[in-house]
């Protein structure tokens, strides 16, 4: 089992699903303008035609947030409409991950649509619960941190030093990072379990908990992971370097970019998933031809 | 009676061998003092011996002297009831009694009159006889006009746990506004004094210290291998089995301050002949380097703005953790910093803090205005000076933090800390420091004078408000002064620099932003380009009706400007033509609009106010300028970055499904 060959199969499905990915890209975009929507008006409410709005164009400014915040009141008022809408992705990811287990592995173009939508609402519930069953583990582990941090001790007047409380607080970081990855690793095998058995919860959890240590996940899993940020960290210098030479929108490109990579990468991670389980399937039973 | 007489002499003798220095202030309270610290017990044992001296004209029957530890001593001080100690700082107090108290055990004049059984506390400022913060002595006879008289007295203390600005920690201690400390005599025409009085005010949580220049020598015992660090310069130290004795001696200043622990680093740099001490626990000599920089910078810079720094010495205190309780206080020749590991180097609050607490060494320490009664004297000036300190040290645009792309510059951080509060229409700078109510006192006492000392800069000029400060500095330096020396200050510069600009000098100002609530913000509501018609009707001759182009400008231009606070202040207005000209008008600010009207072969495109930024103290900087054209691909670049961080975060959210 190549993982980079398990890797390579799971993006040469992009070359099919691509529609698919484009569109739930479209769909954040959209979220994002009707994010904007209310802030753009109260924008041009308040400094349409000052000549104060320069600054904003001018990198970060203090002066210009902290005036502009004051004036507008800010996000204060939009904390609902934000809440609401975020609600509201969340929701339609749901629906999008759960179409994605329709489109795993090869498959003919003119049918991913019907797959997808298929997918999405016979999986949404599985995936609804398996999404609050890893929220449920990473509060725990959030939660364990917490209680840890308390007892070693957090009030700063009975500390020697502060160095031993940073060195707790980047312990307990790299801790949830790890434990976040571990929870994707498990949860990614959930969502494979949900196709062949369907949402027999104990089963599923059952069959998580064998597999997901594997280190052939995990290496997948970091290989993922890694190819993404390391995609992210060049569209920042990239983004950093070009700094004011560039044609208008170039840098709002640049972004939009690497949120679609992000679409892209969850898709990527669960395909290759499914290559690397489907591979190890063909091997064990090859070993027990 | 002999025994006094000759601890009498000895102490003029003590203190005219010390007086060598020359003579820069009134010597008025003089303090002899050894001192005793038993780590232990947590206590300080001390036997002053007093010289203080009446300069006013009138007999003195009583003296009044500050406890302040008795602020400590219980639930029922003022300085408990007026409730403004954090909770991070009196939560372990009963856990480990970490109440304290401070009395005088004996007390006798030179002639040997024990004065002991009439002492009592008593309390000037409220009707809290629970507090016992003040202390009278009432006298054996009454001290003369221009007598001076010698106490010699014995006290205890038990040092308090953790208590703001004082206190211990495991093994370190911060000992300010600690010994019992005679009051200032305010004699008539002093200050607001029409007669001579005390003041002498109990403890207030809101409130520092006030008090008479004078000598002080002390001598400190503390457990061996404790580093002492202290207010004035080391002269000897010896030691015996278990202690070693450090005496210090300062000459001309208000107060004796002092720290100790085994833990301490000492690191000594010199800038020109003032030695900068620099004490720190071990895991943070790494800032020792930013700390001298810095020091050395203010001195510099006070020197060639302000005046000379007359002492030898600036000691500055970097805390440990847990004695962050300590942080960011200034006493005599003696500071404390406060640096956490946490804050990242971009982020200047090291600096920021060695710098303010260096400046009030001018404005307090030298210049001894009253804290408590007119903090915006102190604490104002200072915020002014430390803005135009970290500004040339680090750059006007990032001298609050710098750190990942972001910058915050001082002056910008001080208008958002007081415009983004609720102070500020609340209250004048006249209040004392425990009359401001709803968190009213920092942003007032601090930001807003320091804005509207920035504002009066921008009015007068930079030279004219260099040559107030340094006059000010120069006049007052070892007195007390007031607000109207101040202000008398303003105008006579004002009047002499500024005359035509401001006949009548700046008490219009000073009563808009010192002893008003006035609220600042002009707004440009709108520009008109009118195409001028031509003439027309009975021009040359009544025998029938012409039309004729106008001749030169073919428009009327209008810039209409609002004044939406109630603060009248001159303002600039830049207009910008078509043509890339520029023209500067002038407002008086004084009605509540203005239409100006300028005739102009060009269209006006914009027009900004105050374009020097010369009023930071204007509220509202967005309505400060209009353009006839929509600025809206500025806004559309800062909303495509908020819109794509939003994006981000919603990817985030979703990413644990």
């Amino acid at each position: 089992m190549n993982i980079i060959s398990t890797y390579n199969n799971a993006i040469k499905n992009l070359a099919t699903v691509w529609p698919i990915l484009a569109f739930i890209f479209f769909v954040n975009c959209l979220f994002g303008y009707v994010f904007i929507s209310p802030l753009k008006a109260s924008l041009d409410e308040t400094i349409g035609k000052s000549l104060f709005a320069e600054r904003l164009g001018q990198g970060f400014d203090y002066t210009a947030l902290t005036e502009i915040l004051r004036e507008t009141g800010g996000l204060s008022g939009l904390s609902s409409w934000l809440i609401g809408l975020a609600l509201l992705y969340f929701l339609w990811n749901i629906f999008t991950s759960a179409g994605f287990l329709g489109i795993l592995g090869p498959h003919s173009k003119l049918s991913i649509w019907n797959k997808f939508y298929q997918a999405g609402s016979k999986y949404f519930l599985s995936i609804l619960t398996i999404t609050f069953f890893s929220i449920f583990l990473f509060s725990l582990g959030l939660l364990a941190v917490g209680v840890i941090l308390q007892a070693l001790g957090l009030n700063l007047l009975q500390m020697e030093t502060e160095l031993a409380l940073i060195r707790n607080i980047k312990l307990a970081v790299v801790f949830l990072f790890v434990w976040r990855f571990l929870i994707g690793i498990f949860r990614d095998h959930c969502k494979l379990d949900v196709i062949d058995n369907g949402l027999a919860f104990w089963s599923m959890i059952k069959n998580a908990c064998k597999h997901f240590l594997s280190s052939h996940y995990i290496l997948l899993a970091f290989f993922n992971v890694a190819i993404l940020a390391l995609f992210l960290i060049l569209l920042f210098f990239l983004k950093s370097s070009l700094g004011e030479f560039v044609l208008f929108g170039t840098i709002g490109l640049l972004g939009q970019l690497s949120i679609f990579l992000r679409v892209v990468y969850r898709y990527i991670r669960i395909n290759s998933f499914h290559a690397l389980k489907q591979s190890k399937l063909s091997h064990d039973i090859e070993n027990e031809d | 009676m002999k025994l006094y007489w000759f601890l009498f002499f000895c102490f003029c003798v003590s203190q005219n061998l010390i007086a060598q220095d020359p003579v820069l202030s009134p010597r008025i309270a003089n303090y002899k003092m050894h001192i005793e610290l038993d780590a232990d017990t947590k206590k300080l044992s001390g036997h002053t011996i007093l010289r203080w001296k009446n300069t006013s004209n009138n007999p003195i029957e009583y003296l009044l002297f500050h406890l302040y530890y008795n602020a400590f001593k219980n639930s029922e001080s003022t300085f408990f009831k007026e409730g403004s100690i954090p909770e991070f700082l009196s939560s372990d107090i009963d856990e480990v009694c970490g109440w304290s108290w401070s009395e005088i055990t004996s007390i006798k004049d030179q002639e040997g009159n024990d004065l002991t059984p009439n002492i009592h506390h008593v309390q000037p400022d409220d009707q809290n006889t629970e507090d016992q913060t003040v202390l009278k002595v009432p006298l054996a006879y009454s001290l003369a006009p221009g007598e001076e008289i010698v106490l010699e007295f014995d006290w205890e203390a038990k040092i308090p746990k953790t208590m703001p600005r004082t206190g211990y920690n495991k093994e370190y201690y911060f000992f300010a506004q600690w010994f019992p400390k005679v009051g200032v005599y305010e004699p008539a025409g002093m200050r607001y004094s029409t007669e001579g009085q005390w003041n002498c005010h109990q403890y207030h949580a809101n409130g520092e210290y006030y008090a008479d220049f004078g000598n002080y020598d002390v001598s400190l015992r503390v457990p061996k291998g404790y580093t002492v660090a202290s207010t004035g310069s080391l002269k000897e130290k010896t030691e015996d089995s278990n202690t070693e004795t450090w005496r210090f001696t300062q000459n001309d200043v208000i107060d004796f301050t002092w720290s100790t622990s085994p833990h301490f680093v000492e690191t000594t740099e010199w800038y020109k002949d003032v030695a900068i001490k620099f004490y720190t626990y071990p895991y943070k000599t790494d800032y020792t380097k930013r700390y001298m920089e810095i020091m050395k910078f203010c001195l510099q810079y006070m020197e060639e703005h302000v005046g000379p720094y007359p002492y030898k010495t600036i000691s500055v205190i970097d805390p440990p953790v847990h004695g962050l309780f300590t942080g960011g206080m200034e006493y005599p020749t003696i500071i404390s910093s406060l640096s956490l590991k946490f804050f990242p180097e971009g982020v200047k609050t090291l600096e920021t803090l060695a710098a303010h607490e260096f400046i009030h060494q001018y404005f307090m320490q030298m210049v001894a205005t009253h804290e408590m009664e007119e903090a915006w004297m102190d604490e104002g000036i200072t915020t002014y000076y430390e803005g135009k300190i970290l500004n040339a040290f680090f750059g006007e645009k990032c001298s609050t933090i710098d750190q990942f792309g972001i910058t915050v510059g001082n002056k910008e951080w001080n208008r958002t800390e007081f415009f983004n509060s609720s102070a500020i229409d609340l209250a004048p700078n006249t209040l004392k420091s425990y009359e401001y109510t709803n968190g009213s006192y920092g942003p007032t006492a601090y930001n807003k004078t320091a804005i509207w000392l920035e504002t009066l800069e921008g009015l007068v000029g930079a030279e004219s408000m260099a040559e107030i400060m340094r006059t000010y500095f120069d006049r007052w330096k070892f007195k007390h002064p007031c607000r109207t020396d101040f202000l008398d200050v303003v105008d006579e510069i004002v009047l002499s620099n500024n005359k035509e600009q401001f006949p009548n000098g700046m008490q219009w100002y000073f009563d808009q932003v010192l002893f008003g609530t006035a609220v600042c913000d002009y707004s440009i509501e709108h520009i008109e380009n009118e195409i001028l018609e031509p003439k027309r009707g009975f021009l040359n001759t009544l025998d029938n009706c012409t039309e004729e182009e106008q001749e030169g400008s073919p428009f009327i231009c209008s810039i209409f400007i609002r004044r939406l606070g109630d603060m009248k202040l001159p303002v600039e207005i830049e207009v910008s033509y078509e043509d890339g000209v520029k023209e500067l008008y002038t407002w008086d600010g004084q009605n509540k609009s203005h239409e100006l009207k300028i005739h102009s072969s060009q269209k006006i495109i914009s027009a900004t106010l105050d374009p020097e930024f010369k009023l930071p103290i204007d509220k509202n900087l967005i309505n400060n300028s209009l353009s006839i054209s929509s600025k809206s691909k500025a806004t559309s670049t800062f909303l495509s970055e908020i819109r794509s961080g939003f994006q981000h975060v919603l990817e985030g959210i979703v990413s644990i499904i």
